[in-house]
């Protein structure tokens, strides 16, 4: 069962709210006023219904926002009539292209002024659109290149300090230069702008 | 104009998204490290649309707490990758103007289905700790 607060005072938002998702076989739906919560639960579903009136009683989104679960935080603000919807969810192994994905997919639905304007139907169709591109995205079978340039440039780094400091011998410093000297080479093919070569005196000095 | 902060231990790593960032997207993309004092990232982390962070697991980093931003009511996606378990950890923000109220029940239902639903538990559910590869 997948728990879900509703955080809110009587009300027949609240009550529709819980009836709409009661219908859910598999959400256990609990229903409790700001007073009433314990802030010790986790929730993996939190909907908060924001009072402009009971101000005074607004929970700390921080209480609840759990920073190692897959969870979903919905605000009504009766104030401003809008939503506002904080999702965090976790990538197993994900490609490099995956994060330049989800870059450009974020910036380009909620970061242009667009997605103020023309209001709450685009909106969300913008976002289901961009959930089906991430779930094809999310297929394990297609994950065959996991972070690798980071994790070789992570590689690349610790060659690049172990040969500074001289901890290697000749041998293994004139082969972690090589996959250094490999990898800055794989840089520039990539980044042509932004990465510049050392000389090979300082690949023979170890000096930057 | 979209703004970008990247935050890493090493500079080398910061650069390299940074670049792989602005040449695939074209972002502003303002490069950061942990080692800039906190003081900095307060001033600056409010403005950012899109915050990546890279945990390389090797130093006791100055640990950004993820969740700050995302408690304004400001567009907002924060990536963290670890490099140590090779996942990330993806937090977005974002609002609705004028939903009807039917859509906070369909949002519920897409989020279970995408993410919390039985076919994708091994990509994307939690608890998150419990995912890492060892």
């Amino acid at each position: 069962m997948i728990r879900v607060l509703v955080l809110a005072n009587q009300s027949l938002l609240e009550g529709f709210i819980v009836s709409a998702l009661s219908q859910e076989t598999d959400l256990d739906v609990v229903s409790l006023s700001h007073l009433e919560l314990d802030r010790a639960d986790r929730y993996s579903i939190v909907i908060i219904v924001d009072e402009v009136e009971r101000e005074k009683e607004a929970v700390d989104l921080g209480d609840l926002i759990r920073d190692d679960i897959t969870q979903l935080i919905i605000r009504v603000s009766l104030t401003s009539r809008n939503i506002y919807v904080n999702e965090s969810y976790q990538l197993i192994n994900p490609q490099m292209e995956q994060m330049v994905s989800l870059v450009r997919d974020f910036s380009r639905e909620h970061l242009t002024k667009n997605v103020e304007e023309d209001g709450d139907t685009s909106s969300q169709k913008k976002m289901r659109q961009t959930r089906q591109v991430q779930t094809q995205q999310h297929n394990p079978q297609q994950m065959l290149d996991p972070l690798g340039p980071l994790f070789a440039l992570k590689q690349a780094i610790n060659f690049h300090n172990r040969a500074i400091s001289n901890e290697t011998g000749p041998s293994e410093k004139g082969i972690s230069m090589f996959f250094y000297s490999f990898f800055l080479q794989y840089l520039r093919l990539k980044n042509p702008r932004n990465v510049t070569l050392p000389t090979w005196q300082e690949y023979s000095t170890g000096n930057d | 104009m979209i703004r970008a902060m990247v935050m890493a231990n090493n500079s080398i790593l910061v650069d390299t998204v940074a670049s792989i960032l602005a040449q695939e997207i074209g972002l502003d993309v303002l490069q950061l490290t942990y080692r800039e004092p906190r003081s900095k990232y307060a001033a600056i982390r409010d403005h950012r649309s899109i915050v990546i962070q890279i945990d390389d697991g090797d130093v006791e980093n100055e640990s950004f707490a993820v969740m700050d931003p995302v408690r304004n009511d400001v567009p907002l996606l924060v990536l963290k990758i670890s490099l140590k378990s090779r996942n990330i950890h993806i937090i977005t923000s974002c609002q609705l103007v004028h939903p009807e109220t039917e859509q906070v029940a369909d949002l519920v239902r897409d989020f279970r289905r995408t993410y919390l639903g039985r076919g994708n538990e091994v990509i994307v559910t939690g608890p998150i700790s419990q995912k890492e590869i060892p």
